[in-house]
């Protein structure tokens, strides 16, 4: 056993989220003021909860690194399966926002479970296929995977397709990592690829059949097609300009003219706001934070020499990646819009939490890493 | 952990396969986030001016917010009263951006329920509107409220919210405001319609004073400009607008009430003419106090046409209707005058000293003119002529044959000299919009033969208009001096202060006074023993020349009678004239100056008799 004074600090992703937090913040309140203003009458207001989240968020990631990990690990089934019933109560009685039924009311706090739900589904996971120990070819395994991996997807991607997809490339990702075969994770790819490519097309037969609501395809409409959709598209193309019109060193902090008009400026579109006040140069210190923070998971993983906590780490990280890549992908309009918040910069709470619980949990990896 | 680690030394080959897989993942991300790296680049590097221009024009039009409006001055009579006025009105705005902006809806239902409460508006309209145009800020949904309606919006709005406050819950009326905007009101309905003009509802002015002038009555819009501050609130400046001016005119209420009431009689009479127009004006400034005609309309509805038979619209046209309603007739029909522009011929041949008073002339009914091809006769009104005749008779009589030698006598460069003098050929210069150009309906020098001087001389074979003969003929009587006439007197400012005092000055001058003091003779002797006898007043002189012109085409045998007379013969201070085209009768009995003559005695004995 490894005397405690040796256990270690992860500083690297400490510092980065620390840094990310705090520019996070500034960038919020600049983009959250206007609104705030206008809706609440106090132009801190957004801010100051911002604030109050990231601070919790901090302590419980303090907490969360002194807990081994295998401790909620041995608990995880029942994590996941009350996180799992908490997003099937949510998608028929939770309260109707933007068109979709996403929240949950918890002691008056609005909570939203899809959010939870990728954290348990990322510890769980990652147990599962630990004790598979990639053997897919029993029917058994194979189920227990499929039902870990994709009925919360499924579930969420029904009212909430953003989160959906988010939970399916977890998922698919941690599964490839621990499978042998090639040849699906190739298809998956080249189905992905050919949706990238005929998403409009797709999106308009199915928007016919009636098998997507409106909002969700109209969005694809937008994405390719903006200025036939002005009224979809509005957010994306304001976005966009704002991006632009930040060029090298921007605006100027606090000088956005656009987040008046881009609706939730403060929120999925936080990252144009961003742009146009600090321009290119202020994008790359955040994409640079990222990447750092990233990468420093990754390795973490790629080191661990236990399975479990390799693909807990590994699950978090990509978790981290994909939200910050979608988050770009669509204020530049490479995606269609969908909400995705920017990881510790965009306002919300639950998704702060989710995010502070998980660099807890890398943080308590490398406390209690074995050491040979 | 005994498992794991027992299971680490076993999967070996398992434990490189992993971190290969993860090796692959986390290339997969980083060529991921060169691809982001490289569209920021693009969007923000390449096209970054493109989309800066794009912000910076959209904010223009998105921050420079409202137009103040200025207020269009006022139109007043010479005693000040209101011709045509501005009077504020709202217009109600919905913002169903505030009004979505809560996502407990409590200010959706609240404020729904206010506006049909007070208004009466449908519920679902506006809740569809409220819906459908969420992303709007700017929704006018009722144009021209009064401020009572405004005001009672208003209030209960602020009641009811103190209600909701005080039941603490969140509900509130909100997302509602008044913009204001100024509606163009004439007091008056018809009265003096064709000469002030009127508005149209997009704020251009169609004819008239109104048309004239625009320039000083329409003010200069404000704006409220709006920014965001650097405390993020949205700031603005204002730039006040600038009221109108008022303008003053010349035109005596009620005199135009007497001309409209004694027009309207003939018009509404047993007979009746195609129409039917009086001007009355100061001989001795040029002031017109009162202008009118038949075809008046309703200035507050311009565009009114019931009571007009649907057919007729349908055959000539609304717009043509229009037209000829708002047309003024004093200033852009044109006409031959007939003997009523005797008076020119007769003072140009006295003035020039051509006739003593003691001169007499012989009248047989026709004169023979020949221009070395042809001979041809122009007859007399009288058939069987006149006989002998005075000067001043020739005049009283009203005889074409004394005329057309009095013009023999005067020569054509003479009488072109004369008439352009009087003012014929040329524009008055009134203050009105489209006056008629009678340039092309007069003789030069070189183009008027022998028989054209002898026609003219009587008044035919040329076009004027009413207001070039009551000016013409206001100098004749005034001694000799020509004013320009002119409806507006003074242009002031909101609080009443003068911006500009318009006198106009002798323009020139026509004759010498003792000849003007004659033709006031020869005029009051017309009505006491002559052609105008039913112009006669009692206890008054008035003086005053009838005329009779035969329309063209002649062989349709239509006219145009009229009278022209002053008040009083020694000291004229008003002149008025009257019109009456086509009276509704059968060739040449509508050929009566009695018609006009009529009028005019109807109209100066109730504009005189207020006088006093």
């Amino acid at each position: 056993m490894i005397s405690e004074n040796k256990r270690k600090f992860e500083y690297t992703v400490f510092t980065c989220v620390l840094f990310l937090a705090v520019f996070g913040l500034i960038v919020l309140y600049s983009a959250s003021s206007y609104s705030a203003n206008r809706i609440y009458g106090n132009s801190y207001y957004l801010f100051i909860r911002q604030v109050v989240f990231c601070g919790v968020g901090f302590v419980t990631a303090l907490l969360l690194s002194f807990i081994p990990y295998k401790i909620y690990s041995r608990f995880s089934k029942y994590i996941f399966l009350a996180c799992l019933m908490l997003v099937v109560m949510t998608a028929f009685a939770g309260r109707i926002s933007r068109g979709s039924s996403r929240w949950i009311m918890l002691k008056g706090l609005i909570f939203q479970p899809s959010e939870l739900m990728k954290l348990a589904m990322i510890i769980y996971l990652a147990k599962v296929l630990t004790e598979i120990k990639g053997d897919f070819d029993r029917k058994d395994n194979f189920i227990r995977v499929i039902m870990v991996a994709y009925v919360p997807t499924f579930i969420v991607a029904l009212s909430n397709l953003s989160t959906g997809i988010i939970l399916f490339i977890i998922s698919t990702t941690m599964i490839f990592i621990v499978s042998k075969k090639k040849l699906i994770f190739i298809f998956m790819i080249v189905l992905i690829a050919l949706f990238y490519a005929f998403a409009y097309p797709m999106s308009k037969v199915l928007q016919t059949t009636g098998l997507l609501k409106t909002y969700q395809v109209g969005r694809i409409f937008a994405w390719k097609d903006p200025e036939n959709y002005p009224d979809i598209a509005y957010q994306t193309l304001q976005s966009l300009y704002a991006i632009g019109s930040g060029r090298i060193s921007g605006r100027g902090y606090l000088a956005s003219i656009q987040k008046a008009i881009i609706p939730e400026a403060q929120n999925d579109m936080i990252f144009a706001i961003l742009c146009e006040e600090l321009g290119i140069v202020g994008a790359a210190l955040f994409i640079v934070l990222y990447i750092i923070l990233i990468y420093r998971i990754l390795i973490i993983s790629f080191r661990q020499k236990n399975v479990n906590s390799m693909l807990l780490t590994f699950g978090i990280g990509v978790h981290i990646a994909i939200q910050v890549i979608l988050n770009i992908g669509v204020v530049t309009n490479l995606l269609p819009n969908t909400g995705v918040v920017l990881p510790f910069v965009s306002y919300g709470g639950s998704s702060l939490l989710v995010l502070f619980l998980e660099i807890g949990i890398v943080m308590s990896v490398v406390r209690y890493e074995e050491i040979e | 952990m005994k498992i794991f680690a027992k299971e680490n030394k076993k999967d070996n080959g398992n434990e490189r396969y992993l971190k290969r897989r993860l090796l692959l993942v986390g290339m997969l991300i980083a060529i991921i986030f060169v691809l982001l790296a490289l569209r920021l680049y693009y969007l923000m590097v390449v096209e970054g001016d493109y989309y800066n221009r794009i912000v910076l024009s959209q904010k223009q039009t998105s921050y420079t917010s409202e137009v103040i409006p200025s207020r269009r001055g006022d139109i007043l009579d010479s005693d000040g009263n209101l011709l045509a006025t501005s009077i504020k009105v709202y217009n109600l705005i919905i913002d169903p951006k505030v009004i979505n902006s809560y996502k407990d809806n409590r200010f959706v239902n609240a404020t729904i329920d206010a506006l049909s409460d007070v208004y009466e508006y449908n519920r679902w309209e506006l809740r569809d509107l409220i819906e459908t145009k969420k992303d709007k800020a700017y929704v006018r949904y009722a144009r021209q409220l009064s401020k009572e309606e405004k005001d009672k919006f208003e209030e209960y709005r602020e009641k009811k919210n103190e209600e909701y406050r005080k039941l603490g819950v969140n509900d509130r009326i909100s997302g509602v405001w008044f913009e204001e905007e100024y509606k163009r009101f004439y007091p008056n309905d018809n009265l003096a319609s064709n000469v002030i003009g009127f508005v149209n509802n997009t704020g251009e002015s169609v004819m008239g004073l109104e048309r004239y002038y625009d320039t000083e009555l329409s003010g200069l819009n404000g704006r409220k400009y709006g920014y965001l501050g650097d405390n993020f609130e949205l700031e603005s400046v204002q730039k006040p607008a600038v009221d109108g001016y008022n303008i003053v005119t010349t035109i005596n209420t009620r005199m135009q009430k007497v001309c409209e009431e004694k027009l309207l009689a003939w018009a509404t009479g047993e007979i009746g003419s195609k129409s039917a127009s009086a001007i009355i004006m100061n001989p001795n400034n040029g002031e017109i106090y009162a202008m009118a005609s038949t075809n008046g309309f309703n200035l507050n509805d311009p565009r009114d046409l019931t009571g007009i038979d649907e057919e007729y619209i349908k055959e000539v046209g609304k717009e043509n209707i229009w037209f000829s309603r708002w047309k003024n007739n004093c200033v852009q029909d044109t006409f031959e005058p007939g003997s009523t522009a005797k008076v020119v011929t007769f003072s140009a041949a006295i003035d020039e000293n051509l006739v003593g008073q003691d001169a007499t002339f012989e009248c047989k009914g026709f004169i023979e003119l020949d221009d070395g091809e042809h001979k041809w006769r122009i007859r007399c009104n009288n058939r069987n002529g006149h006989g002998k005749l005075s000067l001043m008779e020739t005049l009283t009589k009203s005889c074409n044959m004394s005329m057309a030698e009095l013009g023999e006598m005067l020569g054509i460069n003479s009488f072109v000299k004369y008439q352009k003098t009087f003012g014929f050929g040329e524009f008055t210069n009134i203050d009105l919009p489209n006056e008629a150009d009678t340039s092309k309906f007069v003789y030069n020098e070189k183009n008027m033969g022998r028989t054209d001087l002898a026609t003219n001389s009587f008044g035919q074979n040329f076009n004027c208009t009413m207001v070039q003969l009551a000016a013409a003929f206001s100098s004749a009587i005034n001694g000799g001096k020509y004013y320009e006439p002119h409806l507006v007197k003074r242009i002031e400012n909101t609080s009443g202060t003068y911006i500009k005092q318009i006198v106009k000055p002798v323009l020139r001058k026509t004759i010498s006074e003792s000849t003007s003091k004659y033709i006031r003779e020869a005029l009051f002797e017309t009505v006491e023993t002559g052609t105008g006898k039913f112009a006669q007043i009692r206890n008054r002189n008035i003086g005053g020349k009838t005329g009779t012109a035969e329309k063209l085409p002649r062989a349709d045998k239509n006219y145009l009678v009229s009278f022209i007379g002053f008040d009083d013969k020694d000291s004229p201070n008003l002149v008025c004239y009257v019109v009456v085209d086509q009276p509704n009768l059968e060739g040449e009995e509508q050929a009566s100056a009695t018609f006009a003559t009529t009028i005019f005695h109807d109209i100066m004995k109730e504009v005189l008799s207020g006088n006093e």
